[in-house]
């Protein structure tokens, strides 16, 4: 089969367009008219309902319809709040980054588009704390923008104030959770809270508050330049549009790649990245949606990459973040790479994720040591579920599906090793 | 009458018959009769082999006791100087002898096997007032310490640990 | 009804409002669900996951949006596809819980193991090992065995003090929260916090000094874990080895409920004593650590007697029978009015009633007091007995259409455990209105806050009062309210403009309390020292807003007096005090008050003066002079105080834990303590000793009355004898015998006995099984609610406005500053002596002033400065604070080294302030 083409970059313009993070060069390339179009002719009611037709999906992880997520809403609650989340921790994704970094201004044209869409007149860019270089740049693009009348009190002429601030996280997993992420940037703890109420009704200083993710914000501007149905032509039915999809380990071409959404496992390894590292060492597993999902073995290479296909796998697209390990991997020791991550990253708040990651871990360990015990397995097993569902947050459940897949796919390998 | 006299001789043949025999009887309190080996007698406080006590006050074997002759006063250790491993210590510990029954709960209950019943059982009082031993009369000497520091606990970096049934 | 939500929990069917958690529905048909973090005090934040149970609600037709029906027509149930946390699900109706079934006791064991696998097995050296609600619940849920290596468990350095009351073991902890939760929502110190996160989250404090808050002591009662231990309790004994003896504590008006914790007779530690009308479950730290002074060495164990100048060892006959024959020579010479008598505030109302009647009848002496009788003291306070709190109110009912006006008072520092249930009227949607003269605690809870001028309290009051006056209607109700016309003049000119001008107060959030007063369904005015400081116009202007609201004598309103002392609002129903005899009767002749006694005695007119459980000498050194024109001096006291030190005859007393009597609090709850100590020393009731005097004199008194034989006809003689033995029988064996009497002649106590206060029944009662949530919280009331005595108002009948008028206070240009005595709550009262843990938390001899104020003068941190009034001068330290307000200096009260007496003048006392030179 042959390597589907996209027809052009969403949000990896500046794939396409040279120096695109410099304003001159985006507003040669049309940029901020879509905002300066939207601010001045269309309603808030409209570019949500455009949004909300052209299927967009949060690109954060879940997956959740932004439209819809925008219509939830309050009309007539003041202030509201837009957040950004560019907290992009999940281990083996960097899209956002590229963004961050290469194509700013649609990033804050999406922000300014969409705060005025919920009616948000502040902004808040919570970005991971580690990328001081992105975060510099932004709030010197927004300075720019500022200075071009784009950001700050009546802009465009249209009536509508909009601040965005820069802040950044102080590296914690967690705070990439959109509760987690709040109540950081109320300067308490990162911890999630308790819902309901979601943010979207009580969220930051317990107003209503949207929280989207930057390659989700940046989709947008694209969105009301072109049309709902023009963004629909990439993609599926069901997850439209494309997704920059981080890939890494043993491929020819790591990297960020954005693929038109609908494309298989398969054909996004071996034909956008280039196969495998060492053709002879086959493929063993794939971590396909950053470290929490689930894995995917050989058999699966034929999922397509959308949502729907992707859940029905057992697993979830994520954040985009495809990690492909050949057969010179340890199930073992990447089980418990796994979970040692989450247990550095578990908050603390609750006590079967705090426990149980430090649990799963010191389990991982001697088998990996060689004092492995007979009902490890067993034990893994059960102290997964008793985390499954049961802790506070997701983070807890993202700990134990490493566990499960590894249980499931190579308990044989597992066992061996205990032996 | 010569009946009566044979039955006196009848007599003294059994006398002369334990006349060369070893005596059943022992000299106490020159000689004293060895006890079996879980003979209950009177209670020991233990120490460990570095010389600090095992009683950490932690008064089980008060709650323990079905007679109530248990009074246990515990206090904190003085860090730099401390009597027994961790925080707590027995800063009073008495046994009222008189209304103890030997039972070996205290035994039974004591989380660091502090407590031992051992064979002495010369238990004897002039007024009621002495029949209460105290801490001094019940612990061990130093030299008499025994047990070791299990080595579990010597790897997680603390010191001075009884056995590891309790986290000190 | 449309409030309420019927649901069934494992097959029960339970009817709960709308709006309740699973866990308190559950509780209610004593369904027992594990938690940790959950506590039915505060929000539920679903931490700890114990209380996973399976939820199932009734599935709905998109459709219709009608309930679907199974084939036996009962609604289809759709179960959740997770475990809920039971302590944050709200209740909905047909709602099915399964708290008991295998996938449930899974996540329960499957929780509890992993909280076990950072937990030590220290249990035997843990304090609250035998209360523990990780113990009981481990052993009610918990797996058998662990399959986490003992050896992996995680090991930090403890204790860690949080301050110097409270000691965390970092090992020990779960991580609940329940205790930084109590701080932020309850106490209303955050002062707590986390720190790191994961397996080291731990927690710390964040203030300086650490854990500042007077409440710090509750913590160690709602950990349900040894993780926070006391300072006081540290190894002090086991639990299970704890005979609580129930108690109230003794040291501020709010009466809380508590015990004694006793072993060995001797107190181990107090705990609080749920009673939801006083003080819920907490107790401030003063109460919790301020018992030392039981048990301290330097109590007082026999009378002594001077002799030869010297106060010697002396046996109770002797020092008894000295005083009695004195007594009686003082009577005979110089009549019953040359003795004066003073009774402190903190005595039980036992000892307070024989007081007045040892006076009154047997001495015939009219002069007694419950004040000190220094420039100190406060005006006596009635309106908190004649427009109080109604009998029956529940501050804890309250919330909704609630009006809490706090006027110059500070509970915080006065009665602390109000704060806590001010705070909570407030959270459950009641307006909080402060008005001070300074920036408070409570201010931070308050709807409206205000604050005033010192000195034009009466101006402020006056606003409030003017739109409630205008308000009742012509016809009929002005009639029903005496005095109604003599508040018109008064109020003629009053104005909020006139208000802001001239206490400086805020128009708008004037205009908006007067608003919330006008609307108010309850209404409950709390007022303290400064507003009693700042004279009796003021207490009566609160007391003319309660009536004008028409709420005096109303359901759940009336006013709080927050007068200093654990019983002073009994001293006053008692009648000690020279006005009012008990039950505020009428006198046909007052006697002198305190100071007046003092003066007296200064010109040698006073022979005797009989002070008990009060301590003027240390208030106010230069009245030594005037002891010392006092042919004698009886003091009864705890400790050798200053006063006592001066006296020709002190008798030591039993304290509180000796001993059993009652207090009346400020809501006027006669409330009952009990004996919990055995009395170490030949130490004896207060009431015991005035009762033996009583009897030694009166047996005087008869014999004196049967000898005047010559004098008068036989009949006359034996008439006069019968009335000396009616008037002098004194026969009480216990202080229940009293409580009778006290009954018998003081109205409002009709119905008090103690049989009466001892009664917890009927108002509710823990659930059988709740230990697993209280233990080791407090203990259930078991020793008697106690009993609030009606206030005047309740009688019905005309109401009457109290005399108001607005004075505006004059600042003398020589003397720009004004002077205020500011209360706090660790003073050095002698009820503080022993207990050395509070010492850092003393209130310090310094004199706070705002820095811009001292700026002005140039004044530092630690610069001495001079304070004058028109009476005197006093030298102290300066601390800068913004909580002083400018232009004011604040001077605490009852703090060695503050003689504020010398300084002092009626109302706001005017002073010049410069650095002092040397």
């Amino acid at each position: 089969m042959p390597k589907t083409q996209l027809q052009e970059h969403i949000v990896l313009r500046n794939r396409e367009i040279a120096n695109i993070a410099d304003i001159a060069v985006y507003t040669q390339h049309g940029g901020y008219e879509t905002a300066r179009k939207a601010l001045t002719t269309m309603s808030a009611q409209a570019i949500v309902d455009e949004v909300k037709k052209s299927g967009l999906r949060g690109r954060g992880g879940a997956g959740f319809p932004t439209g819809v997520k925008w219509g939830f809403v309050p009309r007539e609650i003041f202030p509201k709040y837009l957040i950004v989340n560019a907290d992009e921790s999940e281990p083996g994704t960097f899209n956002n980054h590229e963004i961050i970094d290469h194509n700013p201004h649609q990033l804050i044209e999406g922000i300014i588009i969409s705060a005025f869409a919920i009616g948000a007149n502040t902004a808040y860019i919570y970005i991971r704390g580690e990328f001081a270089y992105g975060a510099r740049l932004l709030e010197q693009k927004i300075a720019e923008a500022r200075a071009k009348g784009f950001v700050g009190k009546n802009v465009f002429e249209s009536g509508f104030d909009i601040e965005i601030y820069v802040h950044r996280g102080a590296g914690a997993y967690i705070c990439g959770e959109e509760t987690a992420l709040l109540e950081s940037l109320e300067g308490k703890i990162g911890q999630p809270r308790l819902k309901p109420p979601f943010p979207a009704v009580a969220g930051l200083y317990a107003k209503p508050t949207v929280v989207n993710n930057v390659e989700t914000l940046t989709n947008v501007p694209r969105i009301i330049e072109k049309g709902a149905d023009w963004y629909r032509t990439f993609g599926t039915e069901r997850s439209p549009g494309t997704k920059a999809v981080s890939i890494s380990g043993h491929v020819k071409n790591p990297g960020n790649y954005e693929i038109p959404l609908g494309i298989t496992m398969r054909e996004f390894i071996y034909d956008w990245a280039g196969g495998m590292r060492d053709p002879n060492v086959p493929l063993k597993f794939i971590i396909p949606g950053g470290a929490s999902s689930s894995w995917l073995t050989p058999e699966h290479l034929d999922t397509p990459l959308t949502w729907d296909d992707m859940a029905a796998a057992g697993t979830m697209l994520g954040s985009g973040a495809v990690v492909v390990l050949d057969e010179s991997v340890s199930v073992v020791k990447a089980a418990l790479r796994v979970d040692e991550f989450f247990k550095h990253e578990s908050c603390g708040k609750c006590a079967p994720c705090r426990e149980g990651t430090h649990f799963l871990v010191k389990v991982w360990e001697r088998i990996d040591e060689g004092h492995g015990r007979p009902d490890d397995i067993e034990l893994l097993s059960d102290v997964g579920r008793q985390m499954l569902g049961k802790c506070f947050c997701p983070l807890g459940d993202s700990a134990v599906s490493a566990v499960n897949s590894a249980v499931k796919f190579f308990r044989d390998e597992i066992a061996a090793q205990i032996k | 009458m010569l009946k009566g006299t044979m039955a006196y001789f009848k007599g003294l043949k059994t006398t002369a018959k334990y006349l060369f025999k070893k005596p059943v009887t022992i000299q106490y309190p020159d000689v004293k009769r060895p006890v079996r080996e879980r003979f209950r007698g009177r209670h020991e406080l233990k120490r460990f082999a570095n010389g600090l006590e095992r009683c950490i006050g932690c008064s089980l074997c008060a709650a323990a006791c079905p007679a109530d002759a248990i009074y246990v006063v515990p206090g904190q250790n003085d860090p730099a100087k401390p009597l027994s491993p961790g925080e707590r210590h027995a800063a009073v510990y008495e046994i009222n002898m008189l209304r103890c029954i030997f039972c070996g709960y205290c035994e039974d209950a004591c989380p660091t096997n502090a407590i031992v019943l051992e064979h002495q059982y010369e238990l004897s009082f002039y007024d009621r007032r002495s029949s209460i031993y105290t801490k001094d009369m019940l612990l061990v000497q130093p030299e008499d310490g025994y047990g070791e520091v299990p080595p579990v606990l010597e790897q997680t970096g603390r010191q001075l640990n009884p056995p590891a049934q309790i986290d000190l | 009804m449309p409030d309420e939500v019927t649901l069934t929990i494992d097959g029960q069917s339970v009817t709960v409002p709308k709006g309740t958690v699973v866990v308190e529905a559950a509780r209610k048909i004593e369904n027992l669900i594990p938690v940790f973090c959950y506590h039915p005090k505060m929000a539920p934040v679903g931490m700890c996951r114990m209380c996973l149970v399976k939820v199932g609600t009734p599935k709905v037709d998109r459709g219709t949006g009608k309930v679907e029906l199974d084939t036996d027509g009962k609604p289809v149930i759709q179960m959740m596809p997770r475990l809920q946390t039971a302590c944050t699900t709200p209740v909905s109706e047909g709602m099915v819980v399964v708290t008991k079934d295998a996938e449930v006791e899974h996540a329960q064991k499957g929780v509890l193991e992993a909280l076990l696998t950072s937990h030590p097995l220290d249990c035997p050296v843990c304090d609250k090992g035998g209360e523990c609600p990780l113990q009981n619940l481990t052993m009610g849920w918990g797996p058998g065995q662990s399959r986490f290596d003992y050896s992996d468990k995680v090991h930090f350095q403890k204790p860690i003090p949080l301050g110097d009351l409270i000691y965390l073991d970092r090992e020990r902890c779960i991580l609940c929260a329940r205790c930084v939760r109590f701080q932020d929502e309850i106490a209303g110190d955050p002062v707590l916090g986390f720190d790191n996160r994961g397996r080291s989250w731990m927690i710390i404090s964040k203030s300086d000094p650490a854990f500042d808050s007077k409440f710090s002591g509750n913590t160690t009662d709602i950990c349900p874990v040894g993780a926070l231990t006391s300072a006081d309790f540290r190894f002090k004994a086991r639990v299970w080895e704890l005979q609580p003896v129930p108690t109230v504590c003794n040291h501020c008006p709010v009466g809380c409920n508590m015990t004694f914790d006793m072993r060995a007779n001797e107190i181990m530690r107090v705990m609080p004593r749920e009673n939801d009308a006083v003080n819920e479950i907490w107790i401030c730290d003063r109460g919790r650590f301020a018992h030392h002074f039981v048990a301290s060495p330097e109590r007082l164990t026999t009378p002594l007697v001077r002799k030869n100048g010297k106060l010697q060892e002396a046996s109770w006959e002797e020092a008894l029978d000295l005083v009695a024959r004195q007594l009686d020579g003082i009577r005979e010479s110089a009549g019953g009015k040359a003795v004066g008598g003073l009774a402190g505030p903190s005595l039980a109302n036992e000892d307070l009633f024989a007081f007045q009647r040892f006076f009154r009848e047997t001495l015939g002496s009219p002069n007694i007091d419950c004040r000190p009788g220094t420039a100190l003291d406060l005006p006596l306070d009635d309106f908190g007995a004649e427009y109080g709190l109604t009998s029956g109110t529940d501050l804890m009912q309250l919330g909704k259409g609630t009006v809490v006006l706090v006027f110059g008072a500070d509970p915080e520092e006065e009665a602390p455990v109000h704060l806590l249930r001010i705070r909570n009227i407030a959270k459950r949607g009641g307006t909080l209105i402060t008005i001070n003269g300074r920036a408070t605690k409570l201010d931070r809870f308050a709807e409206h806050t205000l604050h005033y001028r010192y000195g034009a309290e009466t101006e402020v009051l006056a606003a409030m009062l003017k739109p409630l006056y205008d308000a009742v209607p012509p016809e009929g109700k002005r009639a029903a309210l005496r005095g109604f016309g003599d508040l018109r003049g008064v109020l003629a000119n009053a104005s909020a403009e006139r208000a802001v001008a001239n206490a400086g107060v805020d128009g708008p959030t004037l205009e908006k309390i007067n608003q919330a007063l006008a609307s108010a369904t309850n209404l409950v005015i709390f007022y303290g020292q400064e507003a009693l400081r700042a004279g009796t116009s003021v207490t009566a202007g609160l007391a003319n807003i309660l009536t004008l609201a028409r709420k005096a004598g109303a359901p759940n309103s009336g006013l709080v007096a927050l007068v200093p002392g654990a019983n002073a609002r009994g001293a006053l129903d008692m009648g000690v005090r020279p006005d009012r005899g008990p039950g505020y009767s009428a006198l046909k002749q007052p006697g002198m008050a305190a100071h007046e006694m003092f003066d007296a005695a200064r010109q040698g007119r006073m022979k005797a003066l009989y002070i008990a459980g009060l301590d003027p000498v240390q208030a106010d050194p230069t009245l030594a002079e005037a002891l010392k024109k006092v042919d004698l001096v009886v003091v009864q006291e705890l400790f050798l105080t200053a006063t006592a030190q001066l006296a020709d005859v002190v008798f030591p007393v039993l304290s509180v834990a000796e001993r059993e009597g009652t207090f009346t609090n400020a809501e006027r709850r006669v409330q009952r303590f009990r004996q919990a100590r055995r009395p170490v020393a030949p130490q004896r009731p207060d009431w015991q000793i005035l009762q033996s005097l009583a009897r030694q004199l009166s047996a005087e008194a008869v014999i004196a009355a049967s000898a005047n034989v010559s004098d008068k006809s036989r009949r006359q003689a034996r008439r006069a004898e019968e009335q000396a033995r009616k008037r002098t029988d004194w026969s009480y064996a216990s202080p229940a015998e009293i409580l009778m009497d006290i009954a018998a002649s003081v109205p409002l106590y009709k119905h008090i006995s103690y049989a009466s206060l001892e009664s917890a029944l009927g108002v509710w009662g823990r659930k059988p099984n709740e230990a697993y949530y209280f233990d080791g919280t407090s203990y259930e009331n078991t020793g008697g609610l106690g009993k609030q005595v009606p206030a005047g108002a309740e009688n019905g009948g005309t109401l009457s406005l109290q005399p108001f008028n607005v004075r505006t206070f004059s600042q003398p240009a020589e003397r720009p500053w004004k002077l205020i005595a500011t209360p706090f709550l660790y003073d050095d009262s002698t009820l503080l002596n022993g207990s050395a843990l509070l010492n850092n938390r003393k209130a310090r001899p310094v004199a706070a002033l705002n820095p811009a104020d001292a700026d002005s003068l140039g004044l530092k941190d630690g610069d001495v400065i001079s304070i004058a009034s028109g009476r005197g001068e006093l030298r102290l330290s300066v601390q800068r604070t913004r909580l002083a307000p400018q232009g004011v200096v604040l001077v605490p009260l009852h703090v060695q080294g503050v003689p504020l007496v010398t300084v002092v003048e009626a109302g706001v006392t005017a002073v010049a302030i410069r650095r002092a030179e040397g």
